[in-house]
């Protein structure tokens, strides 16, 4: 009974934590621009994060080897620095973002401005990766995060002519007024919120955390192949309400408050309280993680201890890298650039440096010295080489297209 | 006898003490000239180990910017070793049978001691072949360093031949040996540009010129194919 509810508890978190600044943000824009057209994005984008997500945890959990070990020991120090780089400047730019969504969800509730907030978050982050344990960390955060639920209920609520919005997602088409680049540039966009690489940073190094083994790889893909999807059933309730509500006005989403706007109207004050709540549990559940997903990179790079399993003295140059980052992101936040702004950065930006890390992964996940019988198996490896390609592609095409668009909105 | 690759599963893996906790990476090995045979005596650790392998000239310059850091240190630049001796076994990390506290300090070697080398100076080197022994006009490079006993087992752990093809090390991502061959269309494209690397056993007629950074094989040199072939 007690290993069950542990499943569905992970499922729960996993799901909760599934949405974050990214998310929120890119699905109520696409959906107030282009109605439900792009709805095939988020299961493309879900089933890729969790290829990629079960390939890492299952290294993870046989190997006890995270993502960034890999990256040096299948690319050398000097390309693995190049990776390292890379890598670590899009998670840190998401770790802004999230700083800066959780300012402004705080805002929305105190109607205080986001920058009063900003130092106040930025130091809770910090307490919480310094004292917090793994485990409360990530079950509470995850389970407030369900607030977001409120969306899909909503979505019901606002009584859409469902028949038009299936029709919308299942034909190949898009609004009017919009030309087919900037259709493209959001699809990249919304493939970059799904995919962001610091999930999977994130979930090897908490399966090390959690000190995984062979034994937890059949929980471990319950959590990926269930709690992923319905996290991204929640995404495409934000783009459905966005579609609903601003598409036959017109009006594009600009704020954080915007995006909660359509819960206001379907379920009145209480609901739009709760998904407010959700938006602070889901993106300083993701401020959370990507603060450490700076600290684990740099850590796994070098080779210094890491993680909160150990006592955080074990680990000093770990918890110093992680005071740096939140220092480093309220300062940034404090230049009073536009937190929506680098959320849209930072989409795209996942989008680019996805290959850098999916690669090196999708090779160890074959290698039989990591992981013995737990190898790849012929699913995962026909899915791998085609969101190998995919990622690649994506991956190339985000820059071009970010210039031509002037990111979305030419 | 078990052989083992020292670039592909031994460099840059993560050293882990008795206690589990985390030391650091293998940033470089040490190679110490015994009779005639190059043997693995230590794990080095540290960016005094680090930075050189970051190539030929970008590394010397890393480094010497680190050493300008602090011009007082006298040792900056030389790395912490671990004696190959405390190393229990090698799995996807490097487990010792030591705790982590006080282990790193650089080596300390009197005059007329052993001649030391490093796995990372020999990487990547370019190889002058007599006809016949390697495909001619690909550049060919040592690749990676073949040991015949892993670090701790019983018998020392000293190099029996070297990995010599085009390309740079690390570039066969481990496809070559023979163990993995999933996905296939990478497992394919990487045999297919590494289709002329072989396998050159140390002895007689390898000869290494450490200072002028130069592999040189002889007709006299024992080569073959990197697979057997079938």
């Amino acid at each position: 009974m007690k290993r069950y509810l542990a499943v569905f508890l992970g499922i729960l978190t996993a799901i909760g934590g599934f949405v974050d600044i990214g998310d929120l943000v890119t699905n109520a824009q696409v959906g107030a621009r282009f109605g439900m057209s792009l709805a095939w994005v988020a299961p493309v984008g879900v089933l890729g994060i969790c290829v990629f997500a079960e390939m890492a945890g299952r290294v993870a959990a046989v190997s006890h080897r995270a993502v960034f070990d890999l990256v040096r020991e299948r690319l050398g120090p000097r390309m693995g620095f190049l990776n390292l780089v890379g890598s670590l400047a899009v998670t840190f730019l998401t770790f802004v973002a999230e700083i800066g969504g959780v300012a402004l969800a705080l805002q929305l509730v105190t109607s205080v401005h986001h920058l009063a907030w900003v130092p106040c978050v930025a130091l809770l982050v910090w307490f919480v990766l310094w004292r917090a344990k793994f485990s409360a960390m990530e079950d509470v955060l995850g389970l407030l995060g369900l607030a977001l639920i409120g969306f899909a209920v909503a979505l019901w609520q606002l009584g859409p002519d469902w028949g038009d919005l299936a029709q919308q997602a299942l034909t190949v088409d898009k609004p009017g007024p919009e030309s087919w680049t900037t259709y493209a540039y959001f699809a990249v966009a919304l493939f970059g919120a799904a995919m962001t690489p610091y999930e999977v940073f994130f979930f090897s190094s908490g399966g090390v955390e959690e000190r995984w083994t062979a034994k937890d790889i059949g929980v471990m893909r319950v959590n990926v192949f269930l709690g992923f999807p319905l996290g991204g059933l929640l995404s495409l309730a934000i783009a459905g309400c966005a579609a609903v509500v601003f598409l036959p006005l017109g009006v594009s989403v600009e704020t954080l408050g915007q995006v909660g706007l359509p819960v206001g109207l379907a379920l009145g004050k209480i609901g739009l309280a709760v998904v407010v709540l959700g938006f602070v549990a889901a993106t300083f559940g993701a401020a959370c993680e990507t603060g450490l997903s700076v600290g684990y990179s740099i850590a796994q790079y070098f080779g210094f201890q890491w993680g909160k399993y150990v006592r955080t003295r074990e680990a000093t140059a770990f918890h110093a890298v992680l005071v740096v980052a939140a220092l480093l992101a309220a300062g940034v936040l404090m230049t009073s650039v536009d937190p929506v702004l680098v959320t849209e950065f930072s989409v795209v930006f996942s989008a680019i440096a996805l290959p850098l890390t999916y690669f090196p992964i999708l090779v160890v996940a074959n290698d039989p010295d990591y992981l013995g019988e737990h190898v790849n198996g012929r699913v995962a490896n026909v899915l791998g080489v085609v969101y190998l390609v995919l990622v690649v592609v994506v991956s190339v095409a985000a820059i071009p297209l970010m210039v031509l668009t002037r990111m979305g909105t030419a | 006898m078990s052989t083992m690759d020292a670039s592909l599963h031994l460099l840059d893996r993560q050293v882990i003490d008795v206690d589990g906790r985390l030391v650091g990476k293998v940033d470089d090995l040490e190679l110490t000239e015994e009779d005639g045979a190059l043997v693995v005596t230590g794990l080095l650790l540290g960016l005094g180990a680090l930075l050189p392998r970051f190539g030929r000239r970008l590394g010397p310059w890393l480094n010497s910017r680190y050493a300008q850091i602090s011009v007082s240190h006298a040792a900056r630049r030389v790395p912490a070793v671990i004696d190959l001796d405390v190393v229990d076994r090698v799995e996807s990390g490097v487990h010792l049978r030591v705790a982590r506290e006080g282990l790193l300090r650089p080596r300390v070697q009197g005059i007329g001691g052993p001649v030391r080398h490093r796995l990372g100076a020999l990487l990547d080197l370019p190889v002058r072949a007599a006809s016949g022994q390697i495909e001619p006009g690909r550049r060919p490079r040592v690749l990676d360093v073949r040991l015949d006993h892993r670090p701790g087992e019983s018998e020392r752990c000293e190099v029996a031949a070297l990995l010599v093809g085009a390309g740079r090390p690390g570039a066969l991502l481990g496809y070559d040996r023979g163990r993995v061959g999933a996905p296939a269309p990478v497992a394919g494209l990487v045999a297919w540009l590494h289709r002329h690397s072989r396998l050159v056993d140390w002895g007689p007629g390898v000869e290494v010129d450490w200072e002028r950074g130069e592999v040189t094989v002889t007709a006299a040199a024992e080569t073959r194919p990197l697979r057997p072939t079938s």
